[in-house]
């Protein structure tokens, strides 16, 4: 009797390991949202003179985004020679963890999941760098570990050809208005991430179930309306281009800003109410072969013409204290955008990434969502 | 090889920062130790809040435990900021709910079920592990479940180095104006004994005028006393400057006469004559030994008395060897009166040179000026117990009252006895033997004829 339920609870406890991994693995398609279809291929920029050094960047953002980054640190640093390999987060933290083999050791590991690379931090895979970074804000730095490097909020994304002005949802609340008022219309023509699969979408949805009251009510009109849930905010607007969704919500607005000039139907919104926002993160792992070009890197990227490259290619840089707000109207031309929430990294982000926590929101979710 | 000389400024200096030194490392072991319990206090309660906030939300759901990691939970442990955290909830039969598998489990029995703080390593750093377990009912697998919640020690070390600091910083202040005060005050303590020096140092050599220098209460006695001493050397230099001047004016007159009787002896061809001139000439000779030689004694006396320390010394002793060193016949005629009293000793301070000579001159000069009677010599303790007083009587020619003061200065002979020889530093030498034995020498007429030299002496307690 006894071994027998000894025997279940192990094989329970297996299942649940079992389960938390593929759970992250199917976390974290949302990479591909900016990224190139080439998972893993190795990207080499040459250095502008005879190269000394070659530094390994492991990284989920996409080499269009991170290029024009690289090749500002290449200007000042002349002789390094920089490699950047795509990845999705999940493997870039298995890997992180139990490389394959020592020479695929990366120098940095750039990730848009902000939760596993505080878990990285946590768990002693990282080292840390001093960096004299003038007009860091405290919510983007920790233990000298982890410094996120780029501010990317969730938007609301329409295709112009269908709203009429007066529909546009310029906040949560005319969003869950319009969805109620007339959910016939919208039927199956809201996009939004599948917080089952998508890191930042669930990273976005629990934020906001914090924040808001009104998070519940939206789930429910999404699941009247019945919303298509996507991976990733490449999909997203790929479909609301092609005019098969009217809205996408909570859009990675890095993405959608990148590609707002090419579309002239693509429109974004940033709510009035509140924005909440992903970080892109940076670490040097532990067993980094060149930690102290690692460092380079790092300070350059989170120093004024570093962060002013940022800012170009990823919509907005962390620096620049106090200006986020004006920052943010610039970049998004938004006329009033609402309070921003910070993701905060450090110790609370871990709570996201407990399995437990994030089955039961997820399933709590998908049951109003997509009954 | 130069031995170096001690300095007790220095000596107070480096034992008080020795001793501070010492001090302060015992603080600061006291207080370390004390603000990392403090931080581990303080923190620990934390630790508790999380491990209690992540029990509250265990739930069982279909006869499973579930919980919904609170965000609180880790929230409360990452105000710190700089903290890395772990956690693990574990179901009664130690199987993981949810968290790190490898945290260290809490090591006590399982029936312990009060909240629990350890130290341990995890991650490569050193943890502070914190360990509750709360009772859940869910049928057969009902028991105790434990959630342990582990932190790095970062906000402990700081908020430790903190109270330290905050600690430590007074105390080293504190220390550093003591050292500054110890010296300041030592500086202090020294000046007037630098003013000192230079006063004497600045002296002519021959200055033995009392030191005029204001100086502190402290250092007045020393001053006194220096003073005191530089008097009796003076006293001394005097006395002896007296002497040199007193002796070549008594020498002047028989080494005159000698030269005189020995010119005139040389061309004096009768024999008899000159034999006279030769008896002249040794009367003359002995005139002078005998000043010289109580001129010494009283030098050596006044020498005496200001270097020697006052001994104790038994008067009948002194007497007696006294009374022995006299020729025969002398002795003979000195009788002493019985002695019978309650005292049987005759304690007394003074310098046993000085109060030898005394108890010579005075049987002495008893037996010349009287030189056919005996001598009655009186030793006695006073009825109160308090003095002694020694008597020598004769029956010689007494001395006049108008005289018996000024006999007993030096070189001063009474109208009595001008045809016996003496100097006139007998009772001089006497006087300043009793004087400085704190007592009195005093000359009274004898009943029936004659003179009662009187010496009364303090007893000493010996």
């Amino acid at each position: 009797m006894l071994t027998n339920r000894q025997r279940l609870k192990s094989w329970r406890g297996a299942l649940y390991a079992a389960a938390f991994f593929a759970g992250l693995l199917l976390a974290d398609c949302d990479c591909r949202a900016d990224q190139s279809k080439s998972i893993n291929e190795l990207v080499i920029f040459r250095a502008q003179s005879d190269h000394a050094t070659t530094l390994l960047i492991h990284g989920t953002a996409d080499v269009s985004a991170m290029e024009p980054v690289i090749r500002g640190f290449q200007s000042e640093f002349r002789d390094i020679e920089v490699h950047y390999r795509l990845y999705e987060t999940v493997p870039l933290y298995q890997d992180a963890i139990n490389p394959s083999d020592e020479k695929s050791v990366a120098d940095l590991l750039v990730s848009s999941a902000m939760d596993l690379q505080v878990k990285l931090a946590n768990d002693g895979y990282v080292q840390p760098a001093f960096i004299a970074a003038q007009g860091l804000p405290d919510w983007a730095i920790w233990r000298d570990e982890i410094f996120a490097f780029t501010l990317e909020p969730a938007v609301i994304a329409y295709n112009s050809d269908v709203l009429q002005p007066d529909e546009i949802p310029k906040s949560h609340q005319d969003l869950i208005r319009l969805l109620e008022r007339s959910p016939e219309r919208f039927r199956g023509r809201v996009a939004t991430y599948d917080i089952g699969v998508s890191g930042v979408g669930y990273l976005f949805a629990t934020t906001e179930s914090m924040l808001s009251a009104n998070f519940w009510r939206l789930a429910h009109a999404f699941g009247t309306v019945k919303a298509q849930l996507f991976c990733c905010t490449e999909d997203m607007i790929a479909s609301l281009i092609r005019g098969d969704n009217f809205i996408a919500y909570d859009a990675l607005g890095s993405y959608a800003l990148r590609h707002i000039s090419l579309r002239p139907n693509l429109k974004i919104v940033l709510p009035e109410d509140y924005v909440v926002a992903a970080a892109r993160t940076i670490v040097i792992p532990r067993k980094a072969a060149h930690p102290v070009l690692a460092k380079k890197f790092v300070s350059y990227v989170l120093s004024e013409p570093g962060q002013a490259v940022v800012a170009k290619a990823f919509g907005l840089s962390v620096s620049g204290l106090g200006a986020d707000r004006e920052q943010m109207k610039t970049r998004y031309v938004a006329e009033k955008p609402g309070v921003l929430s910070f993701p905060t990294l450090g110790l609370p982000a871990l709570t996201y990434l407990d399995l437990i926590k994030r089955e039961q929101f997820v399933k709590a979710w998908k049951q109003i969502v997509s009954p | 090889m130069s031995r170096q000389t001690t300095s007790i400024k220095r000596d107070i200096l480096l034992g008080a920062i020795g001793l501070l030194v010492v001090l302060g490392a015992g603080l600061f072991l006291y207080v370390r130790n004390f603000s990392l319990n403090a931080a581990d206090t303080a923190f620990d309660r934390v630790l508790a809040a999380s491990a209690l906030s992540i029990a509250d939300s265990i739930r069982v759901e279909d006869g499973h435990l579930t919980l919904e990691l609170p965000l609180a939970s880790l929230e409360i442990l990452g105000a710190a900021r700089d903290n890395r955290a772990f956690y693990a909830v574990r179901a009664p039969d130690r199987s993981l709910v949810t968290g790190y598998a490898d945290l260290p489990d809490d090591p006590r029995s399982p029936n312990d079920h009060s909240p629990h703080f350890y130290d341990a390593t995890y991650s490569n750093d050193p943890v502070r592990v914190g360990s509750i377990r709360r009772y859940i009912d869910f049928g057969e697998h009902s028991g105790w479940v434990s959630v342990t919640v582990a932190e790095t020690r970062e906000a402990r070390t700081q908020l430790a180095s903190l109270i330290l600091r905050n600690a430590l910083a007074p105390m080293a202040v504190a220390g550093l104006i003591i050292c500054l005060l110890l010296s300041k005050g030592l500086n202090m303590a020294w000046a007037p004994l630098v003013a000192l020096e230079t006063e004497l140092t600045q002296r002519v050599r021959a200055d033995l005028t009392p030191i005029r220098a204001s100086v502190p209460r402290e250092v007045a006695s020393l001053v006194s006393s220096l003073n005191a001493f530089m008097q009796r050397l003076d006293g001394v230099l005097t006395t002896l400057r007296g002497l040199a001047v007193e002796t070549t004016h008594e020498m002047r007159t028989p080494l005159a006469s000698i030269r005189a009787l020995a010119e005139v002896a040389a061309s004096e061809p009768d024999v008899g004559i000159l034999r006279s001139y030769v008896r002249r000439i040794l009367v003359n000779t002995i005139d002078a030994t005998r000043i010289v030689n109580q001129l010494l004694a009283e030098a050596a006396i006044a020498h005496h008395i200001e270097t020697s320390t006052n001994a104790c010394c038994d008067f009948l002793e002194l007497y007696l060897q006294a009374v022995e060193r006299l020729p025969t016949d002398h002795m003979q005629r000195c009788r002493l009166a019985d002695i019978s009293t309650t005292h049987a000793d005759f304690p007394v301070r003074g310098a046993p040179l000085a109060l030898r000579e005394l108890i010579d001159n005075l049987l002495d000069n008893a037996l010349k000026y009287a030189p056919c009677g005996t001598v009655d010599v009186d030793l006695r303790t006073s009825p109160d117990g308090s003095r002694i007083e020694f008597d020598v009587a004769d029956r010689g020619p007494g001395i006049p009252d108008q005289e018996k003061e000024r006999v007993l200065g030096r070189f001063q002979r009474g109208s009595t006895g001008t045809d016996i020889a003496g100097t006139g530093l007998g009772l001089s030498i006497a006087n300043s033997a009793v004087a400085a034995g704190g007592g009195v020498l005093s000359l009274l007429d004898r009943p029936g004829g004659g003179l009662i030299a009187r010496v009364v002496l303090p007893r000493a307690q010996c």
